[in-house]
């Protein structure tokens, strides 16, 4: 036997509820009279005379047959379509790319397309049953779960009002993806995108009945600046600025490049671009200055990227003291990654102060470590990234060299192993012995860890655990790449700026030695509503509490310079780092909702100018309709029924 | 105080009825009435009713021819002297009547509110069979200072007992003591239909004569033919319908559970106004019913409300009904 509705046993309430009322029913004080005969006459005359009274059985009978008739419509499952109180859940996501700052559409009065999906999504989440749980993702590089299962519509208004733009690579797919996982299989559930049709979700396979879109934004045109360089020259710098332009109109505008803290642009030129064209403005004689922002002025919908920032090279090398025999191999790979080498034999060389001012980071190449054991020695090793290459002449201590047994690589990401692949090389011997805390082998040959890397109070330390000379690595290219790598990570601190990376990304800076604290000085940001534009955010750490050299790039495009303090809270450094919006989302298309993989919104982009488009809600409004079960409605008439058949007969019986 | 104290009759033969026993100043009034009968009554006895019969008593009643072999002392010799023709002086004749008294002692008679009907001592004086009890003392005494005969019969569900026809004010104790039994316990609670005790064969009397019915009348059938199967008896019936002061107007009020006496069956009302009046309703053509059944028959209705003295109701409303009244 199955129940199809098991949940509606709760009516067999009602068997104890009758049995009940026969216990509980009324009581008559009992009286005794001589005879019933005169009372029967009179309550038949009653009856006799009342239209109520002469109904009464008929009255009974017509409940009766309503109760039949009431079974016989319940046995037929009727359903009616209408608003179901259901707790269907309705998962909202919100497409927070760069491309939703755009200009809004024209009458929302919105400020931009952010604002104006999120008013719709605010105002349709008002709309909604109140038992129904909302859950928020807004789509990030990551989609960010701001609210599950939310019923307060208070706190789901607070946290739509909260979200703001997302400058970096947003994944609306990955999004999509778990919305789609949230409502799968569950009935009713809606699915809410809010976007500008801007996003890539071509692999989301998303229910096509179960999604609600709430367009925002506008048809518009969008002018890049697609890339940015300066050169630094001599006497002046010279700049190359390339523009796209995207829109069905051509774009005019001028193009200005102002020095660093500058108003006054110290280029300008004006331009005319076709729709698609992509064009290349080459500045000459720039005056010199730490760096230049590229800045378009025209009349475009995206202004995230039109301004961009450039920074001279700089030319500036590292100093590394070579400590140990020397090899000729490793100074040219050296020399090769731009490395100025001071050579130093432990026997007869005692860094001092003036000597160790100008060492940058430190080479031990089969150097014996017992060798340099002074005061000087070893406060030098403690302040600098130290590369240590271990010989199987001469190991470290409790250092034994082996043989490995095959030649499987097992190289694992780090900056140092990032272009190096160590194959078809062979390694004669490796020194096993302990790396010391905080090294992780990030290299493995034949079963043998081959280099170590980590930090040692906040300073990168790097160990190669072979001689190269014990193998035919100086002959193969990896080494000079490893070299350079390892330069570059160890030495990174000396570097140059820090170049360009996207809004929120994640960058490996090398730290300077001796960083104790380092801070994002933000210096210009983009003409972009900022979410929270505070001017030095502290830079990340890492769990030992060392600045971390892994940064995440602050959320909004600008001009930012990553500053390291020393104990004594002196500035070690400062580099510049331009960010800029992930640069697909300048890619303005004509018809933004086509072709981005959503079922049903191919037809639509003439509404999506429009704000919500009509057929969206329609189909929504034909979502949130269900077909609902009258039985138990049914049933509840039944029990009134019953109830009023009970009260009818037992006034029948009393008059 | 007992019943018997309060309704002022005593009991001068000890206990022997000293419920029923009207007192001697009742007593004394019902000595100078006489049953009324209705038309010319035939008996056995010489008695005091006028017969329908031509006799010897002293009142005239018509002249008639001589035939030879008349009494000739009831020749009219002054007649004779004037005409020369004999005519014979003729005299009503002079007979007895047999009252019979049918009381009526079902359960629904002897019912007294909270009390144990088997112990009649402890009834109150409006207590329906004991009224009607001393009713038929009263009417019983009256009819044997007249000269006729009283008879008595209880009946409940079926014929419980019977005074055979006594005669003489000597006689009157035997009766008292027949009725003060008929207050004990009934060995049966009583029918719905009256016919059941009374119209069965032998249950009315073989002779023409005055019955009077006591009864509460709370039969829900066979009034009418009973009514009917008197007539056929040739018996001159008095309906003496007996009913509690609660009866006539119920103290009743609420929603109650009205158990019968007799059948002990429960019902349940919510009295209130409208069902008072209806219940009034009821009773009226109950009663309406019975008397309008009583004068088609030409028979006697007396109604009789408990509550008011035995003394006014023998001696001034029986009276004034002619139930009961002087001899000429």
């Amino acid at each position: 036997m199955l129940f199809q509705s098991a949940a509606s046993a709760v009516f067999a309430l009602a068997l104890p509820a009758i049995l009940l009322m026969y216990l509980l029913r009324r009581r008559y004080p009992e009286t005794e009279i001589a005879s019933h005969l005169l009372w029967r006459r009179a309550l038949r005359e009653q009856e006799a005379n009342r239209p109520w009274q002469r109904l009464r059985r008929t009255l009974l009978l017509l409940l009766q047959l309503i109760a039949a008739a009431c079974l016989v419509f319940a046995l037929m499952r009727p359903h009616v379509m209408g608003q179901a109180s259901s707790a269907a859940p309705v998962v909202i996501v919100v497409d927070r790319s760069a491309s939703m700052t755009a200009a809004a559409s024209r009458g929302s009065g919105e400020a931009d397309a952010l604002g104006e999906a999120l008013q719709a999504v605010a105002a349709a989440a008002e709309e909604l049953q109140s038992s129904r749980p909302v859950t928020l993702i807004a789509a990030g590089g990551e989609p960010e779960l701001i609210l599950q299962d939310e019923t307060d519509r208070r706190k789901i208004r607070r946290a739509l009002e909260a979200i703001g733009p997302h400058y970096g690579r947003t994944d609306e797919e990955a999004a999509l993806t778990l919305a789609d996982a949230l409502v799968r299989n569950k009935e009713g559930a809606e699915l809410w995108l809010a976007t500008d049709g801007r996003i890539r979700a071509g692999g989301a396979t998303v229910e096509a009945s179960a999604i609600r879109l709430f367009a925002a934004g506008r048809d518009g045109a969008n002018t890049s600046i697609a890339a940015f360089g300066l050169q630094a020259g001599a006497e002046s710098h010279a700049a190359a600025v390339t523009l796209i332009h995207y829109g069905a109109r051509p774009a005019e505008g001028t193009l200005a490049l102002v020095p660093a803290g500058g108003k006054a642009p110290a280029a300008e030129r004006t331009f005319r671009l076709e729709p698609g064209e992509q064009r290349v403005f080459a500045f000459e004689g720039l005056p010199a200055a730490d760096y230049y922002r590229a800045e378009l002025r025209t009349a475009d919908d995206y202004t995230a990227d039109n301004a961009a920032f450039a920074f001279p090279a700089a030319a500036s090398a590292s100093r590394v003291l070579l400590v140990g025999e020397r090899s000729l191999f490793l100074t040219a790979a050296l020399e090769l990654a731009g490395v100025d080498i001071v050579q130093a034999d432990p026997d007869r060389f005692e860094p001092d102060d003036e000597s160790a001012a100008g060492i940058d980071w430190i080479v031990l190449y089969g150097a014996d470590e017992r060798k340099l054991d002074s005061a000087a020695w070893r406060s030098l090793l403690a302040s600098r990234p130290v590369w240590r290459i271990w010989t199987a002449s001469s190991p470290p201590r409790g250092g034994t060299a082996t043989e490995p047994a095959d030649n499987r690589v097992d190289i694992r990401p780090h900056p140092v192993t990032a272009h190096i692949t160590l194959a078809d090389t062979h390694i004669a011997w490796i020194v096993q012995a302990d790396p010391g805390p905080g090294m992780e082998p990030v290299a493995v040959y034949g079963g043998v860890p081959v280099l170590y890397a980590g930090t040692a109070d906040g300073r990168p330390q790097l160990v190669l655990a072979f001689d190269p000379a014990d193998s035919d690595l100086p002959l193969r290219p990896d080494f000079p790449i490893l070299a350079a790598q390892a330069a570059e990570w160890l030495g990174g601190a000396a570097g140059g700026h820090l170049g360009r990376a996207e809004a929120g990304s994640r960058i490996e800076i090398g730290i300077r030695s001796g960083t104790v604290r380092a801070v994002w000085e933000t210096l210009e940001t983009a003409p972009v509503r900022t979410a929270s534009a505070s001017d030095a955010v502290e830079a990340e750490r890492n769990a030992d509490g060392a600045v971390s050299a892994v940064q995440t790039v602050p959320g909004v495009p600008g001009l930012y310079r990553f500053v390291e303090y020393d104990a004594d809270d002196r500035v070690l450094g400062a580099r510049l780092l331009a960010v800029h919006a992930a640069e697909a989302e300048g890619m303005w298309t004509d018809e933004p909702l086509s072709g981005t993989g959503l079922p049903g919104t191919g037809g639509e982009t003439g509404d999506a100018a429009s704000g919500t488009p009509d057929g969206a809600e329609e189909a929504a409004s034909g979502q949130s309709d269900a077909w609902i079960d009258l039985v138990p409605y049914i049933a509840v008439l039944l029990l009134l029924l019953l109830a009023a058949e009970w009260e009818v007969y037992r006034r029948g019986a009393a008059f | 105080m007992s019943a018997a104290d309060r309704a002022g009759h005593s009991a001068p033969e000890g206990n022997k009825g000293k419920l029923v026993r009207p007192g001697e100043s009742l007593l004394r009034g019902v000595e100078r009435l006489a049953v009324a009968a209705s038309g010319r009554t035939r008996g056995t006895q010489q008695g005091k009713r006028r017969s329908g019969a031509l006799g010897s008593s002293l009142e005239f009643a018509d002249y008639r021819a001589y035939v030879p072999g008349d009494d000739i002392r009831r020749l009219d010799w002054n007649v004779y002297g004037r005409t020369g023709r004999a005519y014979i002086r003729q005299y009503w004749d002079e007979q007895e009547t047999d009252v019979t008294f049918y009381l009526d002692v079902s359960r629904s008679m002897r019912f007294e509110p909270g009390k144990p009907e088997t112990n009649p001592d402890t009834w109150s004086d409006t207590n329906k069979l004991l009224y009607a009890a001393r009713i038929a003392a009263c009417a019983g005494y009256a009819a044997l200072c007249g000269d006729d005969r009283a008879a008595a019969v209880r009946f409940a569900g079926s014929v419980e007992g019977r005074l055979h026809p006594v005669r003489g004010r000597g006689a009157a104790h035997r009766l008292f003591e027949f009725l003060e039994q008929s207050l004990g316990p009934a060995a049966d609670p009583g029918a719905e239909d009256l016919r059941v005790p009374l119209a069965v064969p032998g249950a009315l009397p073989p002779r023409p004569g005055v019955s009077w019915l006591l009864t509460d009348g709370l039969y829900a059938s066979g009034i009418e033919e009973t009514l009917k199967a008197f007539a056929a008896a040739r018996q001159h019936l008095v309906f003496v319908h007996v009913l509690a002061p609660d009866e006539w107007r119920p103290a009743l009020r609420g929603e109650l559970r009205l158990i019968d006496a007799e059948t002990e069956a429960a019902k349940d009302v919510a009295v209130h106004e409208n069902a008072l009046r209806a219940y009034d309703e009821a009773l009226k053509e109950h009663v309406r019913a019975i008397r309008r059944r009583c004068m088609e028959l030409g028979f006697v209705y007396f109604a009789v409300d408990t509550s008011v003295p035995l003394e006014e109701t023998v001696l001034v409303r029986m009276a004034r009904h002619g139930l009961l009244q002087r001899p000429r």
